[in-house]
């Protein structure tokens, strides 16, 4: 993935280039939806209000008032999080109405959040089984350090820390896989499927 | 089974040459194992990633500050949604092409399970040996198959009537210019009818969409090339799809000045005319192919956003270098007098 430094979002956004509001779907979109459903949202919840983000980052970068005085992400992420947390107020705040919908969503939408719990502990669990150096290794992998960024960061050789690398994302998506917790959530996903397609 | 992690982990990190990269898209589409492993790849990668991220932006000393700031945004946004509409408009649209992209994976997949169900790739392998081993000489039924196929899509598609894989950076990009005859019965008009000088008029009365043909370019895995794709939307007049079409293409490969060229295309029919100048000045910059096109182009754009000033100097330097574009720019220049 091609990375854009804050200053080339802004200008790209400001003079309305596409490709820089996937490039930010697809680096940020995960962040929000982690944050999203560790407060009780569903993916869906977590794509509507990724896009209404942007959407008033958009219109502030646009009328100049706006002044980016830390990390854009860092900007994305409290206005998704204050976004999604009126949501969460006005569901709660509209008690009758909201209840009575929140009840029948509530079945559908709880094996998703159920299954989404149990996907995030079950992924940390088996990453905290990996040896130390794995976990260092993929630690600055995931914060889109290079492999020889990561190299000169922990005083390896660069061919090792390739071949590293591919061992332990090998190794934990063999744990993954085989994991009691990940055959229950493909489990409950092909019983969904089932009924969908029926 | 075939242990593929190795090449999962290469092509997330772009490590596969061209080659293996295409024979592993096909794989992808056609191996539910391995496509079912690469989806738990990807997604540990972003669980993990998003992860990461949330850590560290739960540690900044700066979220206090911007917290205070980002909920007057929100109070904002949801007390005038009107003033965020044109926000909105861009967010979706460039949104929409990776919901595209993702109703196309789950299509191929689901046509790929389909033909694994019902076992159809040795029926359709016995039909393609059956094909290539009969005789050279096409029968009368075959020549009239082909006649038929070909005249159907000739409106649409200008194409070999031998298929052939091409390179796509062998892409040859051939542009029709304007009708002449058309052209000139449309200037005689104009000046009959004494026009006038709003630049409004001036526009309308000169743009008209580029009239431009690729040959549709199929890869190893069959399937369009997606340049010739995005032309054909664009053709098509859907400049919508067609711009974010163009707009991913730039994302791959941001050095390449015909995916920014046709993007400007785009735009400007999309009435994006603040866009359509960035990018035909990014393709004049470069000093590559389009030049003349690019110019006469981003002077119309110029026109529209009442820039006549530099409309002019484009027309200028069109009207001095031979070409098709020489005598419309001077007949441009002349109408702004």
């Amino acid at each position: 993935m091609i990375e854009f430094s804050d200053k080339e979002i802004i200008e790209c956004l400001r003079s309305r280039q596409s490709y820089v509001v996937r490039y930010l779907s697809d680096r940020y979109l995960p962040m929000i939806r982690l944050m999203v459903t560790q407060m009780g949202g569903t993916s869906e919840d977590a794509k509507d209000i990724f896009q209404d983000g942007l959407i008033i980052m958009l219109e502030k970068i646009d009328s100049n008032q706006f002044k980016l005085s830390c990390k854009f992400k860092t900007f994305l992420y409290s206005v998704c999080e204050n976004l999604w947390k009126s949501i969460l107020e006005k569901r709660k705040a509209a008690n009758n109405y909201f209840n009575r919908r929140l009840d029948q969503s509530s079945e559908n939408d709880f094996s998703e959040e159920y299954d989404n719990q149990l996907y995030e502990s079950m992924l940390n669990e088996v990453f905290e089984t990996l040896d130390p150096t794995c976990k260092e290794i993929l630690k600055l992998y995931w914060q889109e350090y290079s492999p020889m960024e990561i190299a000169e960061k922990l005083g390896y050789t660069y061919g090792y820390v390739r071949k590293k690398k591919c061992e332990c994302q090998a190794e934990l998506l063999k744990r993954i896989s085989n994991h009691p917790s990940f055959k229950q959530i493909k489990r409950t996903e092909k019983a969904i499927m089932q009924i969908v397609c029926e | 089974m075939r242990n593929y992690i190795g090449y999962i982990i290469d092509y997330s990190d772009g490590a596969l040459t061209e080659r293996k990269r295409k024979w592993f898209e096909l794989e992808l589409v056609q191996n539910e194992v391995l496509r079912n492993e690469f989806n738990l790849f990807e997604q540990i990668n972003s669980t993990m990633r998003g992860k990461s991220d949330l850590n560290e932006i739960r540690r900044e000393p700066e979220l206090k500050e911007v917290d205070i700031l980002t909920k007057q945004m929100v109070s904002d946004f949801q007390r005038n949604p009107e003033k965020f509409e044109p926000a909105k408009t861009f967010v979706e649209s460039s949104l929409i092409q990776n919901q595209i992209d993702l109703e196309l994976q789950k299509d191929l997949n689901l046509t790929s399970d389909e033909i694994k169900k019902h076992n159809l790739n040795d029926i359709t392998k016995g039909w393609v040996d059956e094909w290539n081993s009969a005789d050279q000489k096409e029968s009368t039924e075959t020549v009239n198959r082909r006649s038929f196929i070909n005249s159907s899509l000739s409106d649409n598609i200008q194409h070999d009537t031998t298929p052939t894989i091409r390179n796509k950076k062998n892409l040859a990009i051939r542009i029709i210019g304007f009708s002449a005859a058309a052209l000139i019965a449309a200037l005689f008009v104009i000046k009959t009818l004494a026009p006038s000088n709003n630049p409004e008029d001036i526009y309308s009365d000169f743009y008209k969409p580029l009239n431009a043909y690729t040959s549709i370019t199929r890869n190893s895995a069959n399937t369009v090339d997606p340049f010739s794709n995005a032309v054909e939307k664009y053709k098509q007049g859907q400049f919508q799809v067609a711009g974010a079409m163009f707009s991913d293409l730039i994302y791959e490969d941001p050095s390449n000045i015909s995916y920014r060229f046709f993007s400007g295309l785009s735009q400007m029919e999309l009435d994006n005319y603040e866009q359509s100048i960035q990018l035909f000045s990014e393709v004049i910059s470069k000093n590559g192919e389009f030049q003349k096109e690019a110019k006469w182009y981003l002077s119309l754009s110029y026109i529209k956003t009442n820039n006549l000033q530099k409309a002019s100097v484009l027309l200028n330097e069109l009207s001095q270098e031979k070409g098709y574009y020489q005598s419309l720019a001077q007949d441009l220049l002349e109408r702004m007098k």
